[in-house]
């Protein structure tokens, strides 16, 4: 047997019965619409939940960053002074500086290392004295004065140094000012009678960032004989007779004031 | 806010035809209830913005018969015997005519949803091709050819079973 259309048509229809209850498909009808409804509201609420949460996680740790804008800003108004304050976090950390991309380099930021070497201290050669200091345009430069004790470097005798380097913070205009003062500085030694660094030395890192908050180098120092200071350069370099810039000379002298003791320098405008 | 007194008259109005061809798709008499059921609740919901409500009463009917045969768990399991159906009080042309019908509605049982979608649509629903192709959101070109096939189908398994 092959079954035509019209057979087909038969079969199909053959068993055709009555229609559909209208209230019984209404009934079921408004049900299911109630329970969409119910699920959309469902899915309205979780999903303001979980916004709500993200919004105010955000919020929060927006919050945070605010906190160092604060500060920031607030160090800004010190420094027009200059009246520098002691950092909130940390005991030994002092803050200044003016313009610069605060917030960036906020609490979570830069912080001095426990402890440095002076071993990486300088190459000599010639492409390395003509070299600059910073890598990258400065931005933030981070001052880390250490004790004796907490250096590689031979300790002296006696110091009365904190265990804990004192920080201090310059950004923008300062920061550029030592940057500069640093780039400036002689490749080549001069003569100069100088005290033994080795008995009175009291380690002055400088660490300056990019405007990216990467570290465009770093330098260490010492901070008792100015006058002979020679600038080993992280990444090679040395520079002889650096001086900080004179407006930046109170600023740096704050750094010492609480570690002052009997017989040591306080730093000056230098003159080699 | 829905124009229910509209619902229920397009229910009342085209609700065998719809509950038949739901029967027609599953091959099942509850099953088909339900069907219909689904899709007419989704056109409950959409009532007011409705424009051609029967042809989209039939693509929501496929579309849900096609998304339920999809389902694993409400897989569908064909089967060789049919259920009773009560004799007709005729004679022998009657027994024989009914046989043909109960073997052509278990063969389309056996076919693909999409071609048993086909053949309801064309010989049930008398939808043209291009109508039909309308309601499937399938091509014409497709239509036929599933037609084509699925006739094919029902012939040689009509042929095979009498043989």
């Amino acid at each position: 047997m092959s079954p035509s259309e019209s057979d087909l048509r038969a079969a199909l229809r053959h068993g055709e019965g009555a229609g559909l209850n209208a209230d019984h498909v209404l009934v079921h009808a408004r049900a299911g619409a109630a329970q969409r409804r119910v699920r959309l509201l469902s899915a309205a609420a979780i999903f303001a939940v979980v916004a709500g949460a993200g919004v105010g996680g955000a919020f929060l740790a927006n919050s945070g960053g605010n906190a160092s804008d604060t500060s920031a800003a607030g160090a800004q108004n010190a420094a027009r002074a200059p009246v520098l304050a002691p950092h909130a976090t940390t005991g030994g950390r002092l803050d200044a500086g003016t313009g610069g991309t605060a917030g960036r380099y906020g609490a979570a930021g830069e912080t001095c290392p426990v402890s440095f070497s002076s071993e990486s201290a300088p190459g000599r050669s010639d492409s390395a004295l003509r070299a600059a200091v910073f890598s990258k345009p400065v931005r933030v430069v981070v001052l880390c004065a250490y004790s004796t004790s907490t250096a590689a470097a031979p300790a002296p005798a006696a110091t009365a140094l904190p265990a804990s380097p004192k920080q201090l913070t310059l950004r923008g205009a300062q920061a550029a000012q030592l940057a500069g003062s640093l780039e400036r500085a002689s490749t080549h030694r001069r003569p100069v009678m100088c005290p033994n660094i080795r008995t009175q030395s009291r380690p002055l890192v400088m660490i300056g960032y990019a405007a990216n908050g990467s570290i465009a180098g770093m330098v260490i120092t010492n901070l008792n004989a100015p006058a002979c200071t020679v600038v080993f350069v992280r990444n090679g370099h040395t520079r002889y007779g650096w001086s900080p810039p004179a407006s930046l000379t109170a600023v740096l002298g704050r750094l010492l004031v609480p570690q002052r003791t009997a017989g040591q320098v306080t730093p000056s405008p230098i003159s080699s | 806010v829905r124009d229910e007194a509209g619902f229920r008259s397009f229910v009342e109005t085209n609700g065998a035809t719809l509950l038949h061809a739901a029967r027609l798709l599953t091959g099942d008499h509850h099953r088909g209830e339900d069907l219909v059921q689904t899709a007419l609740t989704k056109m409950y919901v959409k009532w007011g913005r409705i424009d051609a409500p029967l042809p989209y009463a039939r693509r929501a009917l496929v579309n849900a018969h096609i998304d339920q045969s999809r389902r694993r768990w409400w897989g569908e399991r064909p089967t060789d015997t049919l259920p009773e159906v009560a004799a007709s009080a005729g004679g022998d042309t009657d027994v024989d005519t009914s046989d043909q019908r109960d073997e052509l509605r278990r063969m389309l049982a056996e076919l693909a949803p999409k071609e048993r979608a086909v053949i309801v649509l064309r010989y049930y629903c008398d939808l043209s091709e291009q109508d039909t192709a309308a309601t499937l959101g399938m091509p014409v070109g497709t239509v036929k050819s599933t037609c084509s096939r699925a006739l094919a189908r029902l012939r040689v398994a009509v042929t095979t079973g009498a043989s």
